[in-house]
C-alpha cells in the first residue's frame, strides 16, 4: 500500500503549528455542548484568550481523568458533590473573588451550599432539580409526591431515571429520613419501598427521558427538570411538580483546578460568565434553573414561566459524597432489580 | 472464491428450505439496515424531538454545518483513524513477518503479549496510558491520542497478515531470492502484493475501531484533539437532537458512495 507521503508530512507540521503559537489560552474542561458556542466565541472576541474546550459526559469521567494527572486545566465544571470531594482532596485553588466582581450578580440563596459552605472554590454555573411531570390528559387524579406516582394504577405507565442513588433518595424523603446519611439500616428501611416501586416501573432512562413521555409510552415519571423543561416547551399538558417529601437539587460549578497554568484567564471567564446577558445566552440554550438573578430579569415572560425551570419553592435537598455507600445502594439496587 | 458459474446449484427439491433461508435472509437485512434507514430519514424531520415526524427539513444540516466545534471534531477523528490506520499497518505487518519469517528467543512471549492489548478493558488501558503519558511529561494531544489507537489496532492488522502468512507458498520468496533479489526486495515485491487482502482487511478493521473508539481516546485527548465520539458521547447532557442524524447521514452516504466507487473501479479492471 502507498501512502501519499507529502501529505501526511503536511498534516503532521499542522498539528505541531496548532500547538506552537499558543499565547494566551484557557483549558476549559466541561460538559460538551453545556457552554455554548456563543459565550466562547464572545469571550474569544473580547478578551483575546483563546479558548480550548474539552468534554466530559460524567461527573465520573471528570474526576478519573484529574485524578489520573490528565490535562492542564484551568477550568472546570463540576457537579456539586463532586466539587465537594475535589475540594477534600485538595484539587481546586481557592479564588480571588476581588477579580469576580460580577457574584454579586448571584441570587443570594445560591451561596454558603454544603459542598462549599464559605464559597472559596467554586461558582454555580446552572441549577436544576428532579421532579415529577405529568401528562396531565392522562393522568387525572392530583399528584404532590413520589408516594402518588408510585400507586398501583400507573403499574407500567411510569419512566424513572435511570440512578440508583436517586431512587433510593427517594425512597429516603418519603420515609423522612435524611438523604445523605446512608447506613444499613436506613437502606434496610427503603428496601422494601423501593421493592415496592420497582414492580410499578416500566422504564428506566437517564439520557432521554422525555421520550417515552412525549410517545405516550408512559403517562407519568420522576425526571430531571431539564428534561421537563423541554417537554413543556414541546406540549404545555406536561406539568411539572416538585415532589412534597423533598426534591434533589443539583447545581454544575466552575471551580479552578490547584495546578492550572492560566489562572487569571480563568477568573476573567468567570467573571464574564457571570455577566447578566451573557448568562441570558446559557439560558436561553438550556432551561436550566439559572441562579444569576440579574440574567433572569433579562429572560422572556415564557421562559420564566416555565414550571421546571422555576419551579414554585419546595424542599430543595443537595447531595452530599456518600463515598463507599454508593456501592451499598449500587448492591441493594441491583438485588431489587434482578429479583423482580 | 469458485467463479459464479462453478458454484453449486441450489437444489430444487428444497423448494421449502429455500423459501425459509431466503426470507431469514431477508429478516436479518431488515433488522440491520431498517435502524439506518429510519435514522437518515429523520434526518430530515422538522421536529427537534425524534419521534413523531412532522415536515419535511434541511435545517439541521444547516445548523451542522454552522457547528464549528462538532465539524472539528469530525476532522479530527477523520485525521486520527487515518493516521492510526498508517501506522498500524505498518507496524502490523512489519510484526507478522519477523514472527512468521524468523525464530528467535522471546518470539512466544511477543505473540501472546500482543493479543493483550486486543482483550483489555478500555478502561484500563486509558488510565494506564494516561498515568504514563503524566508520569513522562508528555502533553496530550493528537500524537498521544494516536499513539492509544495504535496500540490496540495494530494486533489487529498482524493477526490478519499472520494469517496469511501461514497459507503463503515459502518457495515464492524463495525464488525471489534464487533469482537475485536482496531480502528487502523480495519482501516487498513478492510478499507485499500477496499480503495486500490481509492488509486491506486489517487497515479496514484498524480504521473502524479507531474511528469509533471513545474510552481510550478520553483519557489521551486534549481539547484540540477531541474526536466526534467524545463530542455526540457528551451531548446527552443537554439532549440529542437531529444534528447527529444528519451527520450520520453523512457518513453513511460517504460509506455507501466509497463502495460503490471502488466496486465501479474493479468493474472497469476487468
Amino acid at each position: 500500500m502507498k501512502l501519499p507521503v507529502t501529505q501526511l508530512t503536511a498534516l503532521a507540521a499542522l498539528l505541531c503549528a496548532t500547538s506552537l503559537f499558543a499565547k494566551e489560552e484557557l483549558n476549559l474542561f466541561g460538559w460538551s455542548e453545556y457552554v455554548p458556542e456563543a459565550v466562547l466565541t464572545g469571550f474569544t472576541k473580547e478578551t483575546g484568550i483563546a479558548v480550548n474546550f474539552e468534554t466530559f459526559a460524567s461527573n465520573e469521567e471528570l474526576l478519573a481523568k484529574l485524578v489520573a494527572g490528565g490535562g492542564n486545566y484551568d477550568l472546570v465544571q463540576p457537579s456539586d458533590y463532586t466539587a465537594e470531594v475535589m475540594i477534600r482532596q485538595k484539587m481546586l485553588a481557592p479564588l480571588d473573588t476581588a477579580q469576580i466582581p460580577n457574584l454579586k450578580n448571584l441570587a443570594p440563596d445560591f451561596f454558603h451550599r454544603p459542598h462549599d459552605p464559605t464559597d472559596k472554590y467554586t461558582v454555580p454555573y446552572m441549577a436544576g432539580t428532579v421532579g415529577i411531570v405529568v401528562n396531565s390528559e392522562t393522568v387525572k387524579s392530583p399528584i404532590s409526591g413520589y408516594a402518588d406516582v408510585f400507586d398501583k394504577k400507573f403499574k407500567d405507565r411510569i419512566v424513572v431515571l435511570n440512578d440508583n442513588r436517586e431512587i433510593v433518595t427517594w425512597a429516603l424523603c418519603t420515609l423522612k429520613l435524611p438523604i445523605n446519611d446512608i447506613n444499613p439500616a436506613a437502606l434496610e428501611k427503603a428496601r422494601p419501598v423501593v421493592a415496592k416501586w420497582i414492580e410499578l416501573i416500566k422504564l428506566y432512562d437517564s439520557d432521554s427521558p422525555k421520550t417515552a413521555l412525549l410517545n405516550g409510552d408512559v403517562d407519568i415519571g420522576i425526571v430531571w427538570s431539564g428534561e421537563a423543561a423541554i417537554l413543556w416547551n414541546e406540549n404545555k399538558k406536561f406539568h411539572y411538580v416538585l415532589p412534597a417529601e423533598g426534591a434533589h437539587q443539583f447545581l454544575d460549578l466552575l471551580a479552578i483546578p490547584a495546578d492550572a497554568k492560566h489562572k487569571a484567564a480563568a477568573h476573567q471567564f468567570i467573571n464574564y460568565i457571570l455577566r447578566p446577558e451573557v448568562s441570558k445566552l446559557i439560558s436561553e440554550k438550556f432551561p436550566y434553573t439559572n441562579p444569576n438573578a440579574e440574567a433572569r430579569k433579562l429572560l422572556s415572560a415564557d421562559e420564566l414561566a416555565n414550571p421546571a425551570s422555576y419551579p414554585s419553592s419546595g424542599k430543595l435537598e443537595s447531595f452530599r459524597d456518600i463515598g463507599k455507600a454508593a456501592g451499598d445502594i449500587d448492591r441493594l439496587m441491583t438485588d431489587l432489580k434482578s429479583s423482580r | 472464491m469458485l467463479p459464479l458459474a462453478s458454484r453449486p446449484v441450489f437444489p430444487s427439491g428444497l423448494k421449502l428450505l429455500d423459501w425459509g433461508l431466503r426470507s431469514w435472509t431477508a429478516l436479518v437485512f431488515v433488522f440491520l439496515y431498517a435502524p439506518i434507514v429510519v435514522l437518515v430519514v429523520y434526518a430530515f424531520n422538522a421536529s427537534r424531538l425524534n419521534i413523531v415526524w412532522t415536515g419535511f427539513t434541511f435545517r439541521w444540516f444547516n445548523e451542522l454545518f454552522a457547528h464549528a466545534a462538532l465539524l472539528r471534531a469530525a476532522k479530527n477523528s477523520l485525521i486520527i483513524a487515518t493516521l492510526t490506520t498508517a501506522i498500524a499497518v505498518v507496524l502490523g505487518t512489519l510484526g507478522a513477518w519477523l514472527l512468521h519469517r524468523y525464530r528467535f528467543r522471546g518470539a512466544r512471549s511477543i505473540q501472546t503479549l500482543l493479543t493483550v492489548p486486543m482483550v483489555m478493558p478500555e478502561i484500563l488501558m486509558g488510565i494506564s496510558l494516561l498515568v504514563f503519558f503524566a508520569a513522562t511529561g508528555v502533553a496530550l494531544g493528537f500524537s498521544t491520542v494516536i499513539i492509544g489507537h495504535v496500540t490496540f489496532c495494530f494486533p489487529f492488522v498482524l493477526v490478519a497478515v499472520q494469517a496469511r502468512l501461514q497459507g503463503l507458498d515459502p518457495a515464492l520468496e524463495e525464488a525471489a531470492l534464487d533469482l537475485g533479489a536482496t531480502p528487502l526486495r523480495a519482501f516487498w515485491l513478492v510478499i507485499v502484493p500477496s499480503l495486500r487482502p490481509a492488509i486491506a482487511a486489517g487497515a479496514l478493521m484498524a480504521f473502524t475501531l479507531s474511528l469509533d473508539e471513545l474510552i481510550v481516546t478520553f483519557f489521551t485527548t486534549s481539547a484540540a484533539s477531541a474526536t466526534l465520539p467524545i463530542r455526540v458521547y457528551g451531548m446527552a447532557k443537554v439532549g440529542l437532537n437531529p444534528m447527529l442524524n444528519a451527520l450520520s447521514a453523512i457518513f453513511i452516504i460517504a460509506t455507501v458512495a466509497f463502495v460503490l466507487f471502488t466496486n465501479y473501479l474493479r468493474k472497469l479492471r476487468h
